[in-house]
């Protein structure tokens, strides 16, 4: 009887269970922040990098305050963040203005940051693309 | 001698569908583009801090007025600049400083907008200051 050839081979099957898993969770773990429609044209400058924690406040060309791209008033926005603060005190405010606004906004700004012992702060520069 | 015939169960080769998992993986690790918002970081001064007090000669007055910057210093004596480009480039090649990392740059702007102060901000911190105040404008 003519024997038969038994060629070894490496299962591969479960190869594609892994790539899969791989999709799922870089899928599932990844947040996609976006900004809301803010109309923002940041100013250039030479920058460092800025972290997702950092709590961020906009002013548009119309003077109009948001955190986390929630439109309010300059008093709502200060009593939110100081609540943010004394819970996280380590938290950076990153302010994102307008590039043609008057630089008094950002000094007033500043000046009430400064009266609720807000001092960790970054003015935000344009942003750059990334890739892998 | 009779064979007995082993029963065969149909599969469907899953081999390749590992090559199409990891080619989308490749295909949205190459085209997915991630957003690096960057910014200049500032510590804002505490609100009971006491004023420091420092040598005039070390002290480096940039003033902006109407886009316009002027730099003053005891030792530079006073230059003024019409555009931020010249500015910038002023402060970068022709202006020398010894022992920056000691001098204290003073920036104050009136009728000026964010864009402008933070091109001042900016090229002050390139050139390697590291005692930056803001002072509040007098309106």
């Amino acid at each position: 009887m003519k024997r038969r050839k038994i060629t070894a081979y490496i299962p591969l099957s479960s190869m594609a269970d892994i790539a899969f898993l791989l999709i799922i969770f870089f899928m599932a773990t990844s947040v996609l922040k976006m900004d809301a429609d803010i109309p923002l044209e940041l100013p250039e400058g030479k920058g460092e990098e800025l972290k997702d924690t950092d709590i961020p406040v906009h002013i548009d060309k119309d003077k109009i305050y948001y955190l986390e791209n929630i439109p309010m008033s300059k008093n709502e926005l200060l009593g939110r963040l100081q609540a943010r603060i004394l819970e996280k005190p380590e938290s950076r405010v990153i302010v994102s203005a307008h590039n043609e606004l008057p630089y008094e906004i950002l000094e007033d700004l500043f000046e009430a940051f400064r009266d609720l012992n807000i001092t960790n702060i970054a003015i935000v520069t344009k942003q750059t693309e990334r890739k892998f | 001698m009779s064979i007995r015939k082993r029963s065969q169960l149909e599969e469907i080769s899953a081999a390749s569908m590992s090559d199409l998992a990891f080619l989308l993986l490749v295909f949205f690790m190459v085209a997915s583009v991630f957003y690096v918002r960057e910014g200049l970081v500032s510590s804002l001064p505490k609100k009971n801090a006491q004023p420091k007090l420092v040598l005039r000669k070390n002290i480096y007055r940039f003033e902006i007025q109407n886009n316009q910057i002027q730099i003053s210093n005891p030792g530079l004596g006073k230059k003024t600049y019409k555009s931020i480009q010249e500015f910038r480039e002023a402060l970068k090649d022709e202006i020398q400083i010894e022992n920056i990392h000691e001098k204290y740059a003073v920036i104050s702007a009136f009728n000026t907008n964010v864009q402008t102060l933070v091109s001042v901000l900016s090229s002050v911190k390139e050139k390697g200051f590291k005692n930056i105040s803001l002072q509040k404008s007098l309106k």
